[in-house]
């Protein structure tokens, strides 16, 4: 389980590891480690995108998030980071630690 | 394969009368047994057992399906053996350089399809299982007898006069059930790998007009990967043997009822 926190910084899972294929705005992921497929929506695929480029804090990727998603809440937004993050989590590909700043 | 019981001599010999015998000394991958487990059960309650090598995977059934049970019992070896393919519960058949696989679940109406496919002069290859090949993503042929269950034999047969049936075996625990021998044709290709051209979903459904409505690469993945037999022991070969499938092919859905206009259609 990944917690979400906006002090919380998110990467990739540094074990295991994942092979994954998009078409248009669908992604299907198969987790090497657990040996799952999962067909991951178009937001999540989205922030796994994002730290496929490196580590992202909850606020980075909400940032991200807005742009993409502009008729929703911010608290909307705020709640479907902390989905997406625990989503990523609970299938084994991200994992969270605490800012230190 | 050995046996001396009658019902699977009759079915081998009205089904597998095209499939050439291996000359003596060849490797032998499988070598299946099927017989009467004692004495005392040739006579009360008969019943046939199953046997790959000296191993029996099964439980008895009743003698009157002995040759069903060939058939389950060497779909259930190919599908915990051949692991150079990743194996999809599917139908597949070619022409004209394109195979579609069918996949779908018991009572989907994809071995219907199939069958009446192959007696409209598509190739067979295979009733039960799409062989894709894990090196180079091609489907291998293996035509067995097409297996249809109840409403499915009587459809079939009106279908084709010409079609070739083995004993219908009554009670089974897919109900009633009879195997249609592949054509010729598609036996003497079964070295002759094809092309996958479409993975199409068919759902039969009585008195339905023909849809055939794309459906998106990720759930046709999705759908391919909880129907592929070996997928769990494949690992990530197989993830990625059925991710170039899709990648390569047109992914539809079909709900039929005719079979005449669901064959046109399919060959436009």
């Amino acid at each position: 389980m990944v917690a979400t926190n906006a002090l919380q910084t998110y990467s990739l899972r540094s074990s295991g590891g994942y092979l994954k294929r998009s078409w248009d705005d669908e992604c299907v992921v198969y987790v090497s480690d657990a040996r799952e497929t999962h067909l991951l929506t178009t937001p999540c695929a989205h922030v796994l995108g994002l730290l496929e480029q490196g580590p992202a804090s909850f606020e980075s990727l909400r940032s991200e998030l807005r742009m993409l998603v502009d008729d929703a809440q911010d608290q909307e937004i705020v709640d479907l980071v902390g989905e997406i993050v625990a989503t990523l989590g609970k299938i084994g590909l991200v994992e969270a630690r605490e800012d230190a700043s | 394969m050995q046996s001396t019981l009658p019902q699977v001599v009759r079915g081998v010999a009205q089904l597998y009368a095209d499939f050439p015998l291996s000359p003596p000394g060849q490797f032998i991958d499988f070598r299946i047994k099927l017989s009467s487990p004692s004495l005392l059960r040739r006579w009360f309650r008969p019943q046939v057992n199953f046997a790959l090598d000296d191993t029996r995977p099964f439980k008895p059934l009743p003698i009157e399906q002995s040759f069903a049970m060939f058939e389950w019992g060497l779909n259930w070896v190919v599908a915990n053996h051949a692991h150079q393919f990743a194996i999809v519960h599917a139908a597949s058949v070619e022409k004209g350089g394109r195979a579609l696989i069918l996949p779908g679940a018991p009572g989907s109406g994809k071995s219907t399809l199939c069958a009446a496919l192959v007696c409209r002069g598509w190739r067979l290859l295979s009733d039960e299982m799409a062989m894709i090949s894990l090196n180079d993503g091609l489907i291998w042929p293996i035509p067995r007898p097409i297996s249809l269950k109840n409403a499915s034999i009587d459809i079939i047969r009106k279908f084709s006069h010409e079609a070739v049936f083995g004993d219908v075996v009554a009670d089974t625990a897919k109900g009633d059930i009879a195997h249609m021998r592949p054509p010729k044709a598609s036996v003497e290709a079964a070295k002759s790998p094809a092309a996958l051209f479409a993975v199409v979903f068919p759902t039969y459904r009585a008195g339905a007009q023909t849809e055939y409505i794309e459906v998106s690469k990720g759930r046709t993945l999705m759908r391919l990967a909880e129907n592929c037999f070996n997928y769990p022991v494949l690992g990530a070969a197989g993830f990625n043997c059925l991710a170039d499938a899709v990648d390569s092919s047109h992914c539809r859905t079909l709900i039929y009822s005719d079979l005449d206009e669901v064959i046109t259609m399919l060959e436009r």
